[in-house]
């Protein structure tokens, strides 16, 4: 288990001394046991102070690439512009597509990358180096931002999921084969996400209605222990990963209400959009609200266009464009802004030429991404392209510098070891890169 | 014979030993082992009967023994039992029923949302003469595997009883590429679609001529649904396609595919119209049939790719190991590319020319490879052993079908009762066959927890094992009985125990604790796993 380099639960702060007075000055109610660490939760200050210190990642996963022309890093005028034009935004020569309006008033929040160079042109290697911020060293698998993200900032005897996966639309391609495949990798199978998407209910969350509460737990006890007994006898993986999943039905159950989108009042789902995606964001936003550590949306595969890129791009552009401003302005006017990190990107980027098509193809040498919230300067564009788009001009930013900046933003050691016995050494980032100061508060 | 050779390879370090047996058993049993020398590896032990009962009854019945059944293998103390069970399964019209259900998913897919899954006659007894009822005879009367290829990709049945043959192709609609994407892992275990914009990144021999030329041997076929069933027409003329690679280049899609010669056809000029005449076809043949090219496309994939492509036979003798073995000697099965090299490639090559020359007879193989030293191996993995030296038997999860006729058999006791729900529901949750790595997902536990389904089914009540169960009175018998129902065996003490202490602990709800502790034991990994 990596160790925990700064829990959420610091101590020596002030507002952990007065409650600590607190609660040995008696002010737990009643008869509660607090030998269980999950009984300090139903304490009201205890549960707000951390809640206080949580923090968060909502990542809008925009599946098979947006191009960067037809969003942050438009070339108005030059033979790679496209069909779009661009336009000025809150910040004074910072122009974006024209697609994005509403994004234009709040760019003042944001943080934008122009300069992203990465290395794989291919969708399941793309996603796969850029979920998991380094290039695959097999047999070993390197959690995606995600699972690490959630162990971290997750509180330890929380039920709310640790890394829930919004997926609106379960098919696409390669992000399908890449969603069937091993998230969590070598923290292993708890830290994998709660999936779910489409229906925005989570099937058979409750309870058979002929079974107690009681007799469920003692059920899965049971059941637990034949469980292990066997994982333990074989070394089995499988049997592991079985049993791990089981673990998790109890924390997601007591959920269940979260997951609920008519929960959230009709008139606030409707800021965001009518479409499958607008109302994952919400979700998202619902979520985080709660105390989810890390929500991904995933919007794909949409975004792939390799052709008709002027019809498409009118119909994705602007929900996202709705999307990104209702969600930051939201956040930030529920007091969340500050300890969420919000990550917009897709695995690479477009060509700057158009093909036969009408449309763009794969890029990952010269392509953009946007961020804001928990440790970004706000209104920061880092690194450019040339004036065409084909290549980085300045300050290129590879995976491994991205991640940096997403854990040093969240206030993690970037290269911190892993404590994995039995297996290689490994960093949260490796080769020391470096988090970019200057898209940091 | 064999062991001295080996033991005369080690001392020499002279490499792979010659080939001395020749039945396939015998060359997997020699080549097998030889890596195990080559390692130093100590296999595992033979499994016992208990294990081998259930493990062979899942692989070729596609359900776990009754406790009869497994008893009485336990109990017969004759010589060569396991060889007798063995070909009694392969005999059973259980084992073509359990060969259907797998390469029904390998063929066509999970789709049970769609219409056509009733017409295709999967349901035993139901429908049409579709193509549940045709695959399930391809493996009842262990059909050639060649031609059953031959025969799904032709797709003009010769009989009435063989219709079924055409739902590979036209389940898939004329969405030629999604027919090309279907037919490159099934049929030759090399999935394409990253072929579809440029030659494969990895495996530099799969070209996007090659996504493009399968897709042009398909292009030419259309649905029809005729008098007599559903069937596929094939037009003499049209079907040429350019593809464009990612620089912007056009290429003519040819009649060309992975490792074959280009069958040469004539391309019309770019201005010229074709005229489809009726002396491009051939005389027309039964009433309803459509009409026939006096050149084929289809007709041509079968015999200038298909046929004698030891890449087939590699593939087909690939998925029927990883079926039986829990892993391929490529692994995974559909990635058998030069960026994926066999474990053991001198083994497949044998296996797939004995496949070959032996009328690629399904069964025969199936046989060999289940009387194996490797399959036959006890679970537990020796230290230092990997997966791929098939040194210890391999965990492998029941499919969707395999788990829903265990279920069965383990709450009403009977290898036939039926439940069309609860099928439904776990090949929705469970749809996987052939993993790359077993993954368990929360969707999947909390189906298992909280369906109502899975529920119903563990409650005592029609004469049920639960039932039975519960009124057992002495809660010891109640836990051994359910273990041997179950699991096929005997607690060890300290489970007896557990268990015992679970029951007696809730004398208000006997009942209840009993059908509670049923559901720990089908829940679990024991039960899940064959292994």
């Amino acid at each position: 288990m990596p160790r925990n380099h700064r829990t959420a639960r610091d101590c020596g702060g002030a507002d952990h001394k007065i409650h600590r007075r607190r609660f040995l000055e008696g002010t737990v109610a009643g008869a509660l046991s607090v030998s269980s660490f999950s009984g300090l939760f139903s304490i009201p200050a205890f549960a707000e102070q951390a809640m206080k210190q949580q923090k968060h990642v909502i990542l809008l996963w925009l599946c098979g690439a947006p191009s960067q022309f037809e969003t942050w890093d438009p070339k108005p005028g030059r033979p790679t512009a496209g069909p779009f034009r661009a336009i000025d935004t809150r910040l004074p020569g910072v122009r974006i597509g024209e697609l994005m309006p509403r994004t234009a008033t709040i760019m003042d929040r944001l943080a934008v990358i122009r300069s992203m160079k990465t290395s794989q042109k291919e969708h399941f290697q793309a996603i796969d180096l850029l979920t998991r911020g380094d290039s695959p060293r097999p047999p070993f698998i390197r959690p995606t931002l995600g699972s690490v993200l959630g162990q971290q900032l997750g509180q330890l005897d929380s039920p709310i999921p640790k890394f829930v996966l919004l997926d609106p639309c379960p098919e696409g391609n390669e992000f399908k084969a890449f969603k069937a495949g091993n998230w969590a990798g070598w923290l292993g199978a708890e830290y994998s996400p709660v999936r779910t998407g489409g229906e925005f209910r989570i099937e058979n969350i409750l309870r058979p209605e002929d079974l107690s509460n009681a007799d469920h737990e003692s059920r899965e006890a049971l059941r637990r222990f034949f469980g292990k007994k066997y994982e333990n006898d074989r070394k089995s993986a499988a049997a592991g990963s079985l049993n791990a999943a089981y673990e998790r039905v109890k924390g997601l159950m007591s959920c269940a209400h979260l997951f609920d989108l008519e929960k959230i009042p009709q008139k606030d789902r409707d800021r965001y959009g009518p479409g499958a995606f607008a109302q994952h964001v919400a979700l998202s936003r619902h979520l985080v609200e709660n105390g989810a550590p890390f929500v991904m949306v995933a919007n794909g595969m949409s975004w792939d266009c390799h052709v008709l890129n002027h019809e498409i791009y009118q119909l994705l552009v602007p929900e996202v464009d709705q999307v990104i401003h209702t969600l930051i302005t939201d956040l930030e006017q529920r007091g969340l802004l500050e300890k969420t990190l919000v990550i917009i990107m897709g695995e690479f980027g477009r060509t700057p030429n158009l093909n036969e098509g009408r449309g763009r193809d794969h890029y990952p040498d010269a392509w953009s991404l946007a961020m804001a919230g928990c440790g970004i300067k706000p209104g920061v564009v880092y690194g450019a392209t040339d004036e065409n788009g084909v290549d980085v001009a300045e300050n290129p930013v590879d995976q491994r510098r991205l991640f940096a900046t997403f854990f040093t933003a969240l206030g993690m050691d970037p290269h911190q070891q892993y404590d994995l016995p039995g297996l290689p050494t490994f960093h949260r980032v490796e080769g020391q890169a470096e988090p970019i100061r200057e898209l940091l508060l | 014979m064999a062991c001295l050779l080996g033991v005369i390879v080690a001392a020499t370090g002279a490499g792979r030993p010659a080939v001395s047996a020749t039945e396939p058993m015998a060359v997997i049993n020699e080549q097998i082992e030889a890596r195990w020398k080559d390692l130093n590896l100590g296999p595992a032990p033979l499994c016992d009967d208990r294990t081998f009962v259930r493990r062979v009854y899942l692989d070729l019945a596609g359900r776990i023994p009754t406790v009869q059944e497994a008893d009485a293998f336990v109990a017969d103390a004759g010589t060569g039992k396991r060889t007798l069970i063995v070909d009694h399964l392969i005999a059973s019209p259980e084992y073509a029923r359990h060969m259907r259900d797998v390469f029904d998913v390998v063929l066509i897919g999970r789709k049970t949302g769609r219409p056509q899954f009733r017409r295709r006659g999967m349901q035993s007894g139901g429908g049409d003469p579709g193509w549940g009822p045709y695959l399930e005879r391809v493996f009842s009367e262990n059909r050639p595997w060649d031609q059953f290829m031959a025969d799904i990709l032709v797709a003009r049945p010769k009989s009435d009883t063989d219709q079924g043959a055409v739902w590979f192709l036209f389940d898939k609609g004329e969405r030629y590429q999604e027919i090309a994407e279907a037919i490159s892992p099934a049929v030759f275990g090399i999935q394409i679609q990253c072929a579809q914009c440029h030659d494969h990144p990895l495996a530099g021999e799969v070209k996007q001529a090659h996504y493009w030329g399968l897709v042009a041997f398909f292009n030419r076929t259309k649905n029809q649904t005729t008098g007599k069933g559903p069937r596929l027409s094939e037009s003499a003329i049209g079907g040429f396609s350019n593809f464009a690679t990612l620089s912007g280049q056009s290429h003519p899609a040819e009649l060309s595919f992975l490792g074959v010669e280009t069958v040469p056809e004539t391309r019309p000029a770019a201005d010229q119209k074709e005229e489809d005449k009726p002396e491009l076809y051939r005389p027309a043949g039964a009433m309803d049939e459509p009409k026939v090219p006096v050149v084929s496309r289809r007709e041509l994939f079968v015999d200038k790719v298909v046929r004698g492509n030891t890449r087939v036979a590699k593939a087909a003798v690939n998925r029927f190991w990883a079926l039986l073995l829990g892993r391929g000697l490529v692994h995974p099965v559909d990635k058998m590319d030069s960026a994926h090299p066999p474990s053991h490639p001198e083994l497949l090559e044998l296996l797939a020319k004995d496949f070959a020359d032996n009328g690629y007879n399904i069964k025969r193989l199936v046989r060999a490879i289940v009387l194996s030293r490797p399959y036959q191996l006890d679970s537990r993995r020796p230290a230092q052993a990997l997966p791929e030296s098939f040194a210890y038997g391999l965990e492998k999860p029941l499919t969707a079908e395999a788990l829903y006729r265990s279920l069965l058999v383990a709450s009403t006791g009977k290898s036939d009762s039926e439940n069309p729900e609860l099928l439904r529901n776990l090949a929705d949750v469970f749809p996987d066959v052939f993993v790359e790595e077993s993954l368990t997902s929360l969707r999947q536990t909390m189906f298992i927890t909280n369906n109502a389904v899975v529920q119903k089914l563990v409650r005592a009540g029609d004469g049920n094992m639960a039932e039975r169960l519960v009124a057992m009175a002495d809660p010891a018998a109640r836990v051994r009985a359910a273990f041997r129902g179950a699991l096929q065996r005997d607690p060890d003490p300290e489970e007896l125990q557990q268990a015992v202490a679970y029951l007696i602990a809730r004398p208000d709800r006997a009942r209840q604790a009993t059908e509670q502790f049923w559901w720990a034991l089908l829940a679990g990994p024991e039960f899940r796993f064959n292994h």
